[in-house]
Order: structure tokens, then sequence, then C-alpha cells
């Protein structure tokens, strides 16, 4: 009977360590997933300034409210945000609004390390004087975006399947050392 | 939002400490000048004020805050929104249109293209902040000599600057437009090329222009009259600061549509107005059938002079 029960808490607990695995191997993926949804999210943002920039030379307070709409609901609340705060008069600059609203949101973002510095720095985009430049600056990053998401995407099955893979491999590993 | 509000908000805030004094003048305010590395100056009615480092005024330009580049860049960025980009036209002629309807004058490197025409201005050096002045009921004391039986006299504003052709012809665009003594309201399309007459913040009149005026913000003088013409069908056209051959057949077009024409232009004399070359078939025509010179003396704003088309002089000295 003894040696019964001991064996349930062994299938038991080697059900739950391939469980847990697999369960690590879904949210790597999941991490991935997300990760290429934010660039898609930020790519379709510098895509739409662009054209708003060429077409309307629309000002950036402006800019970000319009942008705003047109974005899913996270990313059109910040950008909406950003907008508020650069017509409210207070005279904060568009550089300080951006980090400090980028800083909440890249809090919670599954971005890398290096996209998140791209990211902060598009300000810095906004140096330029005409429409014309400023228009190149922004499809330039866009497109520069739309490769690393393109790229992902490309890699992103593959990855999935060896992240998977090496999870319940893992797994399978670690109940057989328990067992 | 008061003229002292809109004065502060033209800065960053934390340089709004340094102009509460200077905004507190409001309307006795004409101009603030800033240079790069120069004294900050405050142009009032027959004086000059200096800014100091702590936001006082003082009349002792030794006493006076040398502006660093880097707050010139900072005021500069504050009034473009950050939008540099958005400005372009606008640099190319080289003033901003802040919101609130201030104009600033801009002066810096100009940049050129091949073909000579200018591109931009770059390492801008001086800014002139120009205040807007809304007066209420300024046009009130020569409304009489504008109509005839109701209609509308083709009106002609002529001052040299800072003397209140702007104030003046808001103030009538407001009267002809909300109707008054001498004649119910009146469709009136106004091109705003400059946003100094009704001084649009995204598309919306911040001045009191009456219930039946329609503006075209930021929009070439000529263009303008056509397009109004075309989708407003306006009684009268009011536009500011004609100056060029194009103003000048769009103007002809607008009589030609049976529409009045309230209009202003830089000049003193009625000589002054007869060298300007694009005025003079206007003026042997006799399209214009009041013409309104405007003067200042002692900050007040005065008609000096009003003459009909033939030249004759109607009346003399009117305070508004």
């Amino acid at each position: 009977m003894l040696t019964k029960i001991v064996w349930i808490f062994h299938i038991t607990g080697v059900l739950l360590v391939v469980t847990g695995s697999a369960g690590l191997g879904i949210g790597i993926c999941m991490e991935q997933r997300l990760r290429i949804r934010e660039l898609e999210s930020f790519e379709k943002f510098l895509r739409l300034s662009a054209g708003e920039i060429s077409y309307g030379k629309t000002r950036l307070s402006e800019l970000f409210a319009e942008v705003g709409e047109h974005m899913g609901q996270q990313m059109g609340n910040l950008l909406s945000k950003i907008g508020e705060r650069l017509d409210d008069g207070k005279g904060d600059s568009f550089e300080e609004i951006w980090r400090e609203e980028m800083a909440g949101f890249l809090r919670e973002s599954h971005l890398k390390k290096e996209e998140r510095r791209l990211i902060m720095a598009f300000p810095a985009e906004f140096g330029f004087p005409d429409v014309q430049r400023l228009q190149m600056a922004l499809e330039r990053l866009g497109m520069e975006i739309g490769q690393k998401v393109k790229r992902q995407r490309q890699q992103q099955i593959n990855q999935e399947r060896v992240t998977m893979a090496l999870c319940l491999a893992g797994g399978v590993a670690a109940a057989i050392l328990l067992l | 939002m008061r003229l002292e509000q809109q004065i502060l908000q033209l800065f960053p805030e934390h340089l709004r400490f340094k102009w509460k004094e200077a905004a507190r003048l409001e309307a006795q305010l004409l101009e603030i000048r800033l240079r790069v590395r120069q004294p900050v100056i405050l142009s009032l009615e027959n004086m000059e004020l200096y800014l100091t480092e702590t936001g006082h005024l003082t009349e002792r330009i030794q006493d006076a805050q040398i502006l660093p580049t880097q707050e010139m860049e900072q005021v500069l960025k504050h009034i473009c929104r950050y939008s540099f980009y958005a400005y372009e036209e606008e640099m190319r002629k080289g003033f901003i249109s802040a919101d609130g309807g201030f104009r600033v004058g801009v002066a810096g490197e100009v940049l050129l293209d091949a073909k000579g025409s200018i591109k931009n201005i770059r390492y801008i050096s001086s800014i002139n902040i120009r205040i807007a002045h809304e007066k209420k009921d300024a046009a009130m004391p020569v409304l009489s000599w504008l109509y005839h039986d109701g209609q509308l006299y083709n009106t002609l504003l002529v001052s040299p600057p800072g003397c209140g052709k702007t104030t003046m012809l808001r103030d009538l665009i407001r009267l002809i437009s909300d109707g008054n003594e001498y004649a119910s309201g009146k469709t009136v399309g106004v091109v705003d090329e400059r946003s100094e007459i009704a001084g649009c913040v995204q598309g919306i009149a911040q001045y009191d222009l009456g219930h039946r005026t329609d503006v075209l913000d930021g929009c070439p003088k000529a263009e303008g009259m056509y397009m109004l013409l075309r989708s407003m069908s306006p009684s009268v056209v009011a536009v500011d600061e004609l100056g060029g051959e194009e103003d000048l057949r769009a103007l002809l077009q607008v009589l030609k549509c049976g529409c009045s024409i309230l209009a202003t232009i830089h000049g003193e004399s009625w000589e002054s107005m007869n060298a300007k070359p694009f005025l003079k078939p206007l003026l042997s025509e006799k399209v214009f059938e009041r013409i309104l010179f405007l003067q200042k003396e002692n900050g007040n704003f005065f008609v000096q002079k009003i003459y009909d088309a033939d030249g004759t002089l109607l009346t003399g000295k009117i305070k508004c």
C-alpha cells in the first residue's frame, strides 16, 4: 500500500515537473510573441507618424493624439497621454515627457535592451527642422524595426520548436533524475 | 484666457517665474525682443524696459539679463511646441505664429536652395514677440463712415507697423459680422495668412470675430480669397497686409463677385500709397471707397484721416 502511495507521488511529481517545464517553454515563446507585437506596434506608430507629418505637418501634440487613436489600447493610451502633456502648456520638453512616459511603459515591456535604447532615443529624430528629412528619419527607423520584426517572425517558428523541445527535454531529464 | 496668462505660456515652465512681472504689463507690452547674448528688451509705449536675471523690470540696461544661447533655444522650441518641422513654411517667411495669435519674428542664418530662394533659417539669434491686442469696440467711432444705406464700403486701413491696423481690422470684422446700428450682421470671410487676426489654435479663433465669420487660417491671401468665394459665399472678405500682384488679382475677383473688401496695408500717407506700384491700379480705379489712415500718439490709437475713393478728405482725427 505504502509503495503504491509512493509511486503515485512519484508519478505526480514527474507530471508536475514535465508540465512545469512545458509551461516555462510556453512562457518563453509567449514573451517572444509579445516582444514582436510590441515592435510591430512601434513600427506602426512610426509609419503613421511619418504619414501625418508629411501630409499635414502636424505638430507633435496633435500627432500623438491623432496617431494614438489608431493604435492598440495600451500604446494608444500612452501616445494620447504624451500628446496631452505636450499641449498642457506646462512647458516640459518633449524629451522629458517621452522619457518619463516611456520609462513606465517599458517597465512592463518584453523588448530587449537594444530595442529599448532605440525607443528611448526616438525624440532625437525630431531635431530636423524640415518635414522631408524628418519623414525620412522616421521611415528609416520604421524600416529598421520592420526588418527586425520580419527576421523575428521568420525565426519564430523554429525558435518556438527548439524552446519547447529543450524545455520538455529538460523537464523529462529532471523527472528521471528525481525518480 | 487672460493676456497675462497667454504671455506666460509663451515660455517654458522653468522660465515663467522670470516673466511674471513682464506678463502683468498685459496690453501695455508691445514687443518682447530676445537676442542671444544681449539684454532682454520689452517695448512699451514710448519706452523700453529690461528684464533682470530675477525677473524684475528695470530701466537700467546695466542691470538687464544677458540672454544665454540655451535659453533662447528653449524658448524657441517651446513656442514651436517642439515641432520645428511644422513651422518650416513660416520660418521661410521669417516669422512663426504662436498660440494666442502672437507673431514671433525670427532672424538668424538664412539657408538658400540651389535657385537662391530662402529654404529655412537656422542658428536663430533674435526673436521678436509681438503681443497681439484685442480692443473691443475700437472701431465703433468710425463705423458711421464705412456704411452707406446698410452697405459696407470697400475699406482700406493704412498705417505704419504697430499703429493698430490688425487690432482695428479685428474689431471691424466683429462688428460687421455681429451687426451694428448701421447694418445687420453679414457673413465675413477672413483670410488669416499669419494667424494674427483670429489667433487660431487648431483652427479655432481665439479672438472674438463675431458670429458670422469664417476663418481660413494660415492660408496665402490670394488663394484664400478664391477659396472663400468658391466655398463660403461671404458678403465681406477681410485680409491683412496686402502686398503683391497676386493679392490684387484675387481682390478684383472678390469685387466682381459682389463682395465688399476690408483690407489693411503698410503706409503712412496718401503719397506713400501712390508710390506702391501694385496698389496704383486699385486707387486709380477707385476700388477702395474708404481709406483710413491710422496713427498712434501717446499710446492711443487714432484714425488720423478718412478719405473717399477720390482722395477727398472726409474727416480728421477720430480717437478709437
